[in-house]
């Protein structure tokens, strides 16, 4: 559907990679295209951040670039904290290329559309690991049900493309606001029984300093315009 | 086929338009107020309304061509908007609605932006980015209702704009005024790109570009360039992700800031690259007005959607995704 100049452009230069054999095209996300292959006899999925043409090129090529490395060093320090990510496997910046280990298994949305998972079970799981996420100083900054794979039940968290480093207690407070609005736009019916599960795993995991979060969470969402619940503060 | 008479005045706009339910725009009739020096004043534009109301009102009917007892129902915006201005236009609605003895019809303003550029673009179930002066939503229909996919965290785009034009002495409205010096613009200065999960952060930007004009290093024709470049880059990124996210496949552009032609641009070339398809609401349904009022009134009367005179406050901060959305399916 989008993008085939692209698509084979950047095959053609993951072929040209030793030892990369590219098996098909995962999906084309939003800034970047995911293809499935094997590097050096390992199962890898290569993410390839595609120019933008309606960036500038200066704009675009930095953000590309700073992205790559970005995602490369959270993922690093995520595997070392304990959080299940895919490996990093081969990384060039310039080109915005990044080789990962493919994580097999279901995304979350899918499995909460269809019910079949036990959800508070896996909720609780995918907040504890947030959880530890945060106690490293590892911002996601993406977290939706399409950004979360279940393999065997487990949570792997993936896609830090938009991760950055920081203990400030409001990124933190950030990062599971957008978990909620992504719960709220995608799973309007579920939302209350996900995020308390999802709660309970992230308290477990921060301790005290999770409250404080949260707090956060219903402040920020507050700050947002036009929240029904602002209108008991005004007057007139 | 129903036939509404709509009011806006949630802003700077008061206007009247006649719509039917099929989407006949019969008028379009929309008067704006201008401060004479910086943003709105909402009980200024409030007097501002009341003073035109009468005239624009008589000027819809005329262009219509119907009679006011040949209307089936009177729609007005409630909100979201500033408190003084919305009360202009619901005094007047309930004033029509209950000498006329017809029913009064509710309409959100941001749904009104949606419908009107459906109806414009022929677009059937697009992503919309919305941007105007007081809002910067990405939106798409889920389970019947416009969710919310990514906002602003704190200004709008059309309010970045319009303040960075206001300080650098480039007047009023911002973006024609930002986007012109932008066209002259080579040099792309570092501003912050800030895109937090699926919404978009503008107040830093804001802060960085007037420091940087304050400096005097940088020509006013590259912060503008590197401002518009930033500002927009960052809103195209979040309406791909809500393609991306949502499977959709058309995009519309709609509000104020939808007259833009290098946002459009922008937005057609990321279109163009996920083969999905692109448009922009007409100019003369870009900006707040009467019509859009009218015809999503004559929506929401078709699915029988009324409201009681002694219920019909006014709803300044009244979210787009509390509206059910009871004419699509």
């Amino acid at each position: 559907m989008a993008e085939v100049g692209s698509y084979n452009e950047s095959i053609a230069y993951l072929k040209s990679l030793v030892g990369f054999e590219a098996l098909r095209v995962i999906g084309v996300g939003a800034e970047a295209i995911l293809v499935e292959g094997y590097l050096c006899r390992l199962h890898v999925v290569a993410k390839y951040r595609v120019p933008k043409v309606y960036r500038a090129e200066q704009l675009d090529n930095l953000l590309r670039k700073t992205r790559t490395v970005l995602e490369a060093k959270l993922l690093g320090r995520a595997a070392m904290a304990g959080v299940n990510v895919p490996h990093v496997v081969y990384v060039d910046a310039e080109e915005g290329l990044l080789v990962l280990t493919y994580v097999e298994g279901e995304r979350m949305k899918e499995l909460l559309q269809d019910y079949r998972e036990d959800l508070r079970r896996l909720a609780r799981e995918v907040g504890y690991m947030v959880g530890l996420l945060h106690n490293e100083g590892i911002i996601h900054g993406d977290l939706t049900t399409s950004n979360i794979i279940v393999l065997r039940g487990r949570p792997y968290i993936i896609d830090f493309g938009l991760g950055f480093l920081s203990r400030r207690i409001e990124d933190a407070g950030v990062d599971l606001h957008l978990f909620k609005r992504a719960l709220e736009s995608t799973h309007p019916s579920l939302v209350e029984e996900v995020f308390s599960s999802f709660a309970e795993g992230y308290r477990l995991a921060r301790g005290s300093v999770a409250e404080e979060v949260l707090r956060k969470v219903e402040e920020i969402r507050m700050r947002g315009r036009y929240v029904a619940q602002r209108r008991r503060k005004l007057f007139w | 086929m129903p036939l509404v008479l709509g009011i806006e005045s949630t802003a700077h706009t008061f206007g009247v338009g006649v719509a039917s339910e099929k989407g006949e725009i019969l008028a379009n009739v929309n008067s704006v107020y201008r401060p004479v020096a910086g943003g709105i004043k909402p009980s200024e534009a409030a007097e501002h309304h009341s003073k035109v109301a009468p005239e624009v009102l008589k000027k819809a009917l005329e262009a219509s061509g119907v009679s006011m007892e040949s209307i089936d129902a009177i729609a007005v915006a409630l909100g979201p908007g500033l408190g003084p201005c919305l009360r202009v236009g619901a005094t007047l609605a309930r004033y029509l609605a209950s000498l006329l003895g017809k029913p009064l019809v509710p309409v959100n303003h941001a749904v009104a932006h949606i419908e009107i550029a459906r109806l414009s673009t022929g677009l059937r179930d697009p992503v919309v980015v919305y941007v105007a002066g007081g809002n910067t939503i990405i939106t798409t229909f889920v389970d019947g209702r416009y969710r919310i996919f990514g906002e602003t965290l704190d200004i709008a785009l059309g309010n970045l704009m319009d303040t960075f034009a206001r300080e650098v002495g480039l007047g009023f409205p911002g973006v024609p005024r930002v986007e012109e010096m932008a066209a002259r613009g080579r040099n792309l200065v570092p501003l912050p790109y800030s895109v937090k999960g699926q919404d978009v952060s503008y107040s830093g930007l804001l802060t960085a570009a007037l420091r940087l004009y304050k400096e005097g290093r940088h020509d006013l024709e590259d912060i503008c360039y590197s401002l518009v470049e930033t500002a927009y880059s960052m809103l195209v990124e979040v309406a791909e992700r809500a393609l991306a996210h949502t499977g959709k496949n058309e995009v519309v552009l709609t509000g104020g800031v939808a007259r833009s032609p290098l946002l459009a641009n922008k937005l057609a070339k990321m279109a163009e690259a996920r083969g999905a398809r692109f448009a922009s609401v007409a100019p003369e349904l870009a900006g707040d007005n009467g019509a859009m009022i009218a015809y999503t009134g004559a929506l929401a009367y078709t699915a029988g959607v009324t409201i009681p005179i002694e219920e019909s406050h006014v709803r300044p901060l009244w979210r787009l995704d509390e509206v059910e959305v009871l004419w699509r399916k």
